[in-house]
């Protein structure tokens, strides 16, 4: 397993981004700033008080983030609101075991896997 | 001659004598030396002793490859990736293995991702009745490739596991983007549940159903210009559309999601392959 263990990192750390690192696209669109400065506030102040412990890497806030940086807007918006609705235990026994992260335990999720075009 | 004298002899021949009874020979048995090492699954110890064996016929060329294979094996079993990619790269382009070490060279090489080399290897074989592992490694590289197998690969030379990964390669899931977001829409959850996941779209559902609720109650309480409704309005609208777009990329996803799981159980078919020749 350790060298499948060891093609999955080196997967993974090509495009994931370390943990804690706040992802903040430097743009003048006031709508993505709208969001942004939320998101970055949740992350600076609330996040590290509550203990948040995502399902997912990266985590939630993160994904939004990055997927509105990505994806734009609205389907940033969109697909941001979806993995809210996925990250609880409810809906965790589907995750297929390739995409788990052996040494974390928690599920590879990033907003480039969800393009509509390969 | 004296008592003493006599006494000093025999004491000195049977010091000879249990020497030869009981001293080690001289020549020693390599061969069976290794094969403890490897029975006992001795790692570090293999990878010194192959290096030991590259000292002594640094010119063999044939041996030089089995003893970089073997060396490459060792590292690999204890996870050092780099190692042994170094020792897999320094065995020659063709070598002259036997069917069971070609197996286990085929199955590193498919692991460090080196297609090139592996098809340069299986090319030696062309026009010949080939070994099953042979053929499942060709499979397996076309499949890792994402190349097309439907006439090339004869099903009935292939292992029963490389014959249904094949299957399931050649028929990929088909899931409709537009059928999943129109039954996400109709029902939230539906198109997760067109998609095989369960559990996603009860949960879906429940949250849609929870969110729209509030929604609603608040539109009858305190009608539309409410900020209230507004707030509870536009959060429904947000899951309930990030639902639909979730569908839709999902069933995109689906199709990669298929293959990654393909290449998955490819690999650790591998790893486990080479895993088992420890024993």
């Amino acid at each position: 397993m350790s060298l499948i263990k060891t093609h999955i990192e080196n997967e993974k750390t090509k495009n994931a981004p370390q943990k804690r690192v706040i992802h903040m696209r430097v743009s003048f669109n006031p709508v993505k700033m709208i969001l942004f400065v939320p998101l970055y506030l949740y992350q600076k102040f609330v996040s590290e008080q509550v203990s948040a412990v995502c399902e997912f890497e990266p985590s939630c806030s993160n994904f939004g983030l990055q997927s509105i940086g990505q994806l734009g807007f609205i389907k940033g918006l969109f697909l941001t609101a979806d993995r809210l609705t996925r990250c609880n235990g409810e809906a965790q026994p589907e995750t297929k075991y390739y995409l788990i992260d052996h040494q974390s335990g928690k599920v590879i999720d990033e907003p480039g896997m969800y393009k509509i075009k390969d | 001659m004296n008592r003493g004298c006599i006494k000093l002899r025999i004491s000195v021949i049977l010091i000879f004598v249990s020497f030869a009874c009981f001293s080690q020979s001289t020549s020693f048995d390599t061969a069976g030396f290794y094969k403890h090492l490897v029975a006992e699954n001795l790692l570090p110890e293999q990878i010194a002793f192959n290096r030991q064996m590259q000292k002594m016929y640094s010119g063999d060329r044939t041996i030089a490859d089995s003893l970089f294979l073997n060396i490459s094996l060792a590292y690999a079993k204890l996870g050092i990736t780099d190692s042994s990619t170094s020792n897999l790269n320094k065995v020659s382009p063709k070598p002259p293995f036997s069917v069971p070490t070609s197996n286990t060279y085929l199955s590193l090489l498919i692991l460090d991702k080196k297609y090139d080399r592996t098809n340069s290897f299986l090319d030696n074989y062309t026009g010949q009745q080939l070994p099953v592992c042979y053929n499942d490694a060709a499979l397996s590289v076309k499949i890792l490739e994402r190349k097309p197998t439907m006439q090339d690969t004869n099903t009935s030379s292939l292992s029963p596991f490389m014959r249904d990964i094949k299957i399931r390669y050649e028929h990929p899931p088909h899931y409709s983007g537009f059928l999943a977001g129109f039954y996400s829409a109709l029902i939230p959850g539906m198109g997760k549940l067109y998609l095989g996941y369960k559990e996603e779209a009860l949960s879906a559902f429940i949250e849609n159903v929870a969110l729209g609720a509030q929604a609603a109650e608040s539109y009858y309480r305190a009608g539309y210009k409410s900020a209230r409704f507004i707030i509870t309005g536009s959060l429904f609208g947000l899951f309930y559309g990030g639902n639909i777009w979730g569908s839709i990329v999902l069933a995109k996803k689906q199709k990669r999601d298929h293959l990654k799981q393909i290449d998955y159980e490819i690999f650790n078919y591998y790893n486990t392959g080479i895993s088992s020749t420890a024993k």
